[in-house]
């Protein structure tokens, strides 16, 4: 069965603490995606999840529909996983990983000669737990259009709806998070 | 060393997703036969997505059931009213103060020096005050009522802040210290749940909602003392923190000013502006640090 978005939203407005839980049903999913990529495991994710619809319920009254409410929902449990990154480590949280264009801007990406192939490397590691390592080494916002994309299997579309960017802004940075996460398997994978 | 070609990475991904028209994916392979680093990188391209799409990463069994007992178990929000009334009580005190200052003829000098500020709703009163004065707390109740029409628009035009002068230093400190309260507090937000901004005229939303630039600030300024540089030399009506953040809206015509008078690092900054954007700058730098 599906839910009208807006008609439900107005319920939860109105307080129809019923027609939130549905809205939850609906947006748990990318709700947990989103906070897995920023926190890192499950348990955490789980956690923050929750905080975040908590927050949501509290603040429905002032979503005003200007933006999706997608949108909203990922700027909250972003914040909130933030925020409880934050109080852990009291301090900056977002590591900026190096660009990957050369200096002169002509290549962006250097394969030594006779290193193994992704592919050799997933083969021979336990890949799950290796491709996890390597999303974190990754840049927060990488990491979340990879969860996203390649994970959740969401399109560029609606990723773009989520993390409310534009759908170019995704197609760009999927391309350079996997770019960027080849370079870390194949580091990885080499020593 | 082999080297892929910057100007085909993203057509490589796109033709791996499958979104490459025909025609450009016909001359992407012809050009991976010649060029060995790109038929690698899309070959990594490939084995990439494979093995990320075999992960699982399924949402843990009874999140949904935790979550709508904690919204059940929940303390009662701080609503938005709340928020209204403590803007309007703070208002209400300001203008007073200000129909006072109108009475003993102080106002006019007070604002003489203060071009930069906007104080159009002291100014519009004030005149309108002096043409038929006023009488009585409730007519001001009144007209305060009527002319922002709190309720109604859910938009609350506060006076912008005074700057100090010679003429009337105890008075103006009194103002900005009512000022201060609403403007910038970290006692009284427990949390992050609410952000709530009014920088005149600017739709009331969470500063949640939409869209958000992200800066992180260089150190140079507490979190108070970018608030005052904020509200002062911005004209932000409002600014919303916690202990280590600021929340308010802005014209984005301003931002890259924002930027250099403050030393800005931007963290993740919109390609996309509208008619204002929330900005959101994180701090590490405690007061007195």
């Amino acid at each position: 069965m599906t839910y009208n978005e807006t008609e439900l939203i107005k319920k939860c407005q109105n307080g129809d603490i019923d027609s939130f839980d549905l809205l939850v049903s609906m947006y748990s999913e990318r709700a947990f995606a989103v906070a897995f990529s920023v926190m890192g495991n499950r348990h955490d994710a789980g956690d923050m999840t929750q905080e975040a619809f908590i927050k949501v319920f509290k603040n429905i009254n002032k979503f005003n529909f200007q933006s999706a409410f997608n949108t909203w929902l990922h700027r909250i449990v972003k914040n909130v996983c933030i925020d409880e990154l934050r109080k852990r480590k009291k301090g900056t949280i977002v590591s900026l990983d190096a660009s990957i264009n050369s200096d002169d801007g002509e290549y962006v990406m250097q394969i030594p000669d006779g290193s193994p192939s992704i592919q050799e490397i997933l083969e021979r590691e336990e890949m799950q737990e290796f491709i996890w390592k390597a999303l974190d080494e990754l840049k927060e916002n990488h990491r979340l259009v990879l969860v996203l994309a390649d994970i959740k299997g969401y399109d560029y579309t609606e990723v773009a709806d989520i993390i409310g960017v534009p759908v170019g802004t995704v197609k760009s940075r999927i391309s350079r998070a996997r770019l960027k996460l080849a370079e870390i398997i194949r580091k990885k994978g080499t020593f | 060393m082999h080297k892929a070609c910057i100007d085909k990475i993203e057509d490589l991904n796109l033709m791996a997703d499958g979104l490459l028209s025909k025609e450009k994916a016909e001359i992407l392979e012809k050009h991976m036969s010649d060029c060995s680093a790109c038929g690698l990188v899309y070959n990594d391209i490939i084995s990439l997505k494979k093995a990320m799409s075999s992960i699982t990463l399924d949402v843990p069994a009874g999140i949904n059931e935790r979550i709508s007992t904690a919204v059940r178990n929940a303390p009662k929000r701080k609503t938005f009213t709340r928020h209204i009334y403590r803007y309007a009580s703070v208002a209400a005190a300001c203008l007073a103060l200000a129909v006072v200052l109108f009475a003993t003829g102080t106002f006019n000098g007070l604002m003489k020096s203060n071009d930069s500020m906007e104080s159009a709703e002291l100014q519009d009163y004030g005149e309108k005050s002096d043409g038929r004065g006023v009488d009585s707390a409730a007519e001001t109740e009144n007209a305060l009522t009527a002319k922002d029409g709190i309720e109604e628009s859910g938009v609350l035009p506060l006076p912008e802040a005074v700057a100090p002068t010679d003429d009337n230093d105890e008075v103006l400190s009194a103002i900005n210290e009512n000022l201060a309260d609403y403007r910038f507090s970290t006692s009284a937000i427990e949390d992050t749940e609410t952000v709530v901004v009014n920088p005149g005229g600017i739709p009331l939303d969470s500063g949640y909602g939409g869209q958000q630039d992200v800066f992180y600030a260089s150190g140079a300024y507490t979190i108070e003392e970018m608030s005052t540089i904020i509200t002062s030399e911005f004209n932000i009506g409002d600014v919303w923190g916690e202990q280590d953040s600021l929340f308010f809206y802005m014209k984005p015509n301003l931002l890259s000013k924002l930027e250099v008078r403050l030393g800005l690092v931007s963290a993740e900054k919109l390609t996309e502006k509208k008619d204002y954007v929330s900005v959101r700058i994180i701090s590490v730098k405690k007061s007195g640090e």
